[in-house]
């Protein structure tokens, strides 16, 4: 059983990386950044930002942190599509290459606090 | 005059608009999978002598290719879509070689092995069926995860909706 619960973390991990590296192709968007970008966005969507976001709210019940997690889970696509969209705009600002990763976390952390705001009536 | 100023100074303003509606593809896109590993899981457990298990696994397998044949897409997804329907035609392959008495499942200690019939070719391999759920199970999640991130697409109308209003 452990075994499986392994095989599953660890082909979900690689599911989500593909998927957006998949996504960053399809955009032409695929760099070195974004590559690297890909590989630690499950860490940060489902781990760093909700402990943030929980850190900063400590009334929440049980429930609604579990109702704020399922919810994180269902918007890493329109996340992912965001990012890929933004990183197509600033293509025509023509950023530099070594600038790119700081673009890249900010675009990541303004449509993080967007997101949260909006789940905040909703779910909180 | 104002006008004028702006044009000469040409700024350039990003600005990006997350809507946050129900995601529907992507619940379904779960529930899909939790049941498919679930049913793979019954399939694989408690295996029997005989050819039952090569039946439900040509069904399941089955099952799934023609769920995801029709996917059409373009580039890397489309290569990594090939990828996956190979696998799934290997164990549509090995599915039919079970019920056509090639291949036999024998079972110690518990545990399963797959092993071809002892007056063919190659009597001597030994596949554990645990391996062969493994792969199957990497395999259909690896295709619901790319499917998971590449189910939202932004709606251009919208957008041109709200800059009607």
């Amino acid at each position: 059983m452990f075994t499986l619960f392994i095989i599953i973390v660890s082909a979900c991990y690689f599911g989500v990386v593909f998927g957006a590296i998949i996504k960053f192709k399809e955009k032409n968007v695929c760099t070195v950044s974004t590559i690297l970008f890909s590989f630690i966005l499950p860490f940060e969507h489902f781990f760093l930002f909700p402990k943030h976001y929980f850190k900063d709210k400590k009334n929440i019940s049980l429930y609604k942190r579990i109702r704020i997690v399922l919810t994180t889970a269902e918007l890493l696509p329109i996340i992912i599509t965001g990012l890929a969209e933004t990183l197509v705009m600033s293509g025509y600002t023509q950023v530099d290459e070594e600038k790119q990763p700081r673009v890249l976390e900010g675009i990541a952390k303004n449509q993080y606090d967007e997101i949260y705001g909006t789940l905040c009536p909703h779910c909180v | 005059m104002n006008d004028l100023e702006n044009k000469e100074l040409k700024k350039t303003e990003i600005i990006v608009k997350l809507s946050y509606e129900p995601n529907w593809p992507t619940r379904i896109i779960f529930i899909r999978l939790i049941i498919t590993i679930v049913s793979a899981l019954i399939i694989f457990t408690d295996i029997s002598e005989g050819t039952s298990f090569f039946r439900s696994l040509f069904i399941f397998c089955s099952s799934i290719l023609f769920a995801t044949i029709g996917i059409s897409s373009f580039g890397w997804k489309q290569k990594l879509h090939n990828v996956i329907h190979f696998v799934l035609y290997m164990y549509i392959t090995i599915a039919a070689l079970g019920l056509f008495n090639l291949l036999q499942v024998m079972t110690v200690d518990g545990k399963g092995y797959v092993y071809f019939n002892p007056m063919g070719p190659m009597p001597l391999i030994h596949v554990s069926t645990n391996v062969l759920f493994y792969i199957l199970v990497v395999v259909i999640i690896l295709l619901s995860c790319i499917q998971y991130v590449n189910s939202y697409e932004p709606d251009v109308r919208n957008l041109e909706k709200e800059e009607a209003r």
